[in-house]
């Protein structure tokens, strides 16, 4: 496991802490919590200590198709908005790689959810069962934080800590158990990956 | 505390921090949050929210709220922009304090609901038909919404006239971390007495109800109401007091922000979301080693002509970078004087991205050198 690093007596994420700015896409279907991912994301780097932006696909798009949530974690006051090419890209859909695929470039992580990418040439993107594995936690809904807590877990671009308060400020009551479930099982997913 | 807040939920917070109690709107992508919020924020707080029939009632609504001596906003886009112009003529004629919220998207007509623009900056100024005293302000970030839409209802109570808050889709839906700040506050100023008492002309305002008789109209009209609809100097004289009331305190209006200017050859001006692209622009520039220099206007209208002429003729060349076709650059190039100046623009839904504003400034200072070698 990689050394933690604090900023402001808080601790951020290691791997990805030498760079000044980390662009962060989160895409999949309408309706898999791509924004919700987003934002706790965002949260999490708040509480982190860093500053944020988060920007996310608006209207039609993203009640039916392909939908995404960008944000940028910065050490510095982020000046521009927008990420370009995403630093992390974790794409839960076939069509939300068909629709913002384009904007990977070589530097670009891929973390994609492995029943969807069957038939896709997906580079060297780490695949992931996100749906399947949500639904072993008794929540096919889950997907979205399986792989946050994949991308968390592997990268540690925002701390556990942070990510885990932001879902327990975020998430529905009821929903909540299942939540950390599937957040325990991602990161139980990218603990395996790094032994 | 630090806040992770929405652009239009931003601007909403900053309403009700500048003492704003009524809000009558019509739903219109990109600014119906604002909206949202406000029939969230306004009820528990005592104000009044109205979703009205459309935008010439709310703009309608806004008004009579005012003259009741509430602060009163609305919100909308491009489209119901454009059908509040009436009666943002009527504000103004009737010296009436409110803000108007305009977050921007793709024109004209229905254009692109979801995508940003900044087409509306002639709009905010010229859109109702005739002469007017017009302030309005701009922001670049989900802080600057909220300090600016407060800045925008001091400035409409100081100066008792309608003052626009130009906003974008990209602004109005991003979220950024903030810590919200206190702002002074400012209300309007009453009358001692209302014997004797001017209803126009002056910043002093008496709400109707307040025991004065007068008539509120957008026909012209003299100090004390009375029409004057023919052949009379007094609407003019009128305009013209509420023109420079404004005119005499542009210092205190015309609000920038200046990066790296002192020793800049290459000046970028920009305004609302497109000023970030043009900050990361010059930070680029600037590890080139190319003196690159950023003016942000933060207050579009009045327009700051002599800070902007000053600024540019000290340069060698000037971008102006704004999503529009080219309406800001109009107002700089009168100012320049001699030194070049170029504008990028666009207008297909897409921000102005950094490296597009980096190449044009350095192609702009390229073109200056070499003009002034070949002029030797």
């Amino acid at each position: 496991m990689a050394e933690l690093n604090t900023r402001n007596g808080q601790v951020v994420g290691s791997a990805l802490a030498t760079r000044v700015q980390t662009g962060i896409r989160i895409a999949g279907r309408g309706g898999q919590g791509v924004m919700l991912a987003g934002l706790l994301v965002a949260q999490a780097a708040i509480d982190d200590g860093l500053e944020v932006v988060q920007t996310q696909s608006y209207g039609p798009e993203a009640r039916l198709g392909a939908a995404k949530s960008d944000v940028i974690l910065s050490h510095e006051p982020i000046a521009y908005p927008e990420i370009g090419a995403p630093d992390l890209f974790l794409c839960l859909s076939h069509d939300a790689f068909t629709a913002y695929g384009h904007d990977i470039a070589p530097n670009t992580r891929l973390i994609m959810d492995a029943r969807a990418a069957r038939g896709l040439d997906v580079g060297e993107a780490v695949l992931v069962p996100m749906v399947d594995t949500a639904r072993d936690c008794g929540a096919i809904i889950a997907a979205n934080i399986v792989g946050l807590g994949f991308l968390v877990g592997m990268t540690d671009v925002v701390s556990e800590r942070s990510l885990r308060r932001a879902l327990a400020a975020r998430a529905r009551p009821e929903s909540l158990e299942s939540n950390m479930r599937a957040l325990d099982a991602g990161l139980a997913l990218a603990a395996e990956r790094r032994l | 505390m630090q806040q992770l807040i929405q652009g239009n939920e931003a601007c909403a917070l900053g309403a009700v921090a500048a003492g704003c109690s009524f809000f009558a709107g019509y739903p219109i992508t990109p600014s119906s949050e604002i909206m949202e919020w406000m029939s969230r924020l306004l009820p528990p707080r005592g104000g009044v929210f109205i979703q009205m029939e459309d935008e010439l009632s709310s703009m309608g609504a806004v008004i009579g709220a005012s003259w009741t001596g509430a602060k009163a906003m609305t919100a909308t886009s491009g489209p119901g922009f454009t059908l509040m112009q009436e009666h943002i003529g009527y504000a103004a004629m009737t010296e009436t304090p409110c803000v108007i919220v305009d977050g921007q998207r793709v024109g004209p007509s229905t254009g692109m609901p979801t995508s940003p623009a900044q087409g509306d900056v002639m709009q905010a100024r010229w859109g109702s038909h005739g002469d007017r005293a017009a302030i309005a302000l701009t922001a670049s970030s989900v802080l600057d919404t909220y300090t600016m839409t407060i800045e925008a209802f001091n400035m409409s109570e100081r100066y008792r006239l309608p003052v626009v808050l130009l906003l974008d889709a990209t602004l109005a839906h991003m979220r950024e971390n903030v810590i919200l700040p206190d702002i002074p506050i400012v209300n309007r100023s009453r009358p001692g007495s209302i014997d004797d008492f001017a209803p126009f002309g002056s910043p002093e305002f008496l709400p109707l109800g307040a025991g004065a008789r007068f008539t509120v109209s957008g026909l012209s009209h003299d100090e004390a109401g009375h029409q004057r609809a023919a052949k009379s100097d007094a609407g003019e004289r009128l305009t013209r007091r509420a023109i420079e009331r404004v005119a005499a305190d542009a210092e205190r209006i015309t609000l920038t922000r200046q990066e790296a200017l002192d020793d800049a050859e290459l000046v970028l001006v920009a305004y609302g979301i497109t000023a970030r692209a043009a900050r990361a622009a010059v930070h680029q520039l600037r590890a080139e080693g190319i003196p690159a220099g950023l003016l942000e206007l933060q207050t579009l209208w009045p327009f700051p002509a002599e800070l902007v002429g000053s600024v540019a003729r000290n340069a060698r060349a000037v971008v102006v970078a704004e999503l529009n076709l080219g309406q800001v650059v109009t107002l700089v190039s009168a100012v320049a004087g001699t030194t070049p100046v170029h504008h990028l623009g666009r207008m297909d839904g897409a921000l102005l991205e950094p490296d597009a504003i980096a190449a044009a400034g350095r192609t702009a200072l390229h073109d200056a050198v070499q003009e002034v070698g070949a002029a030797r």
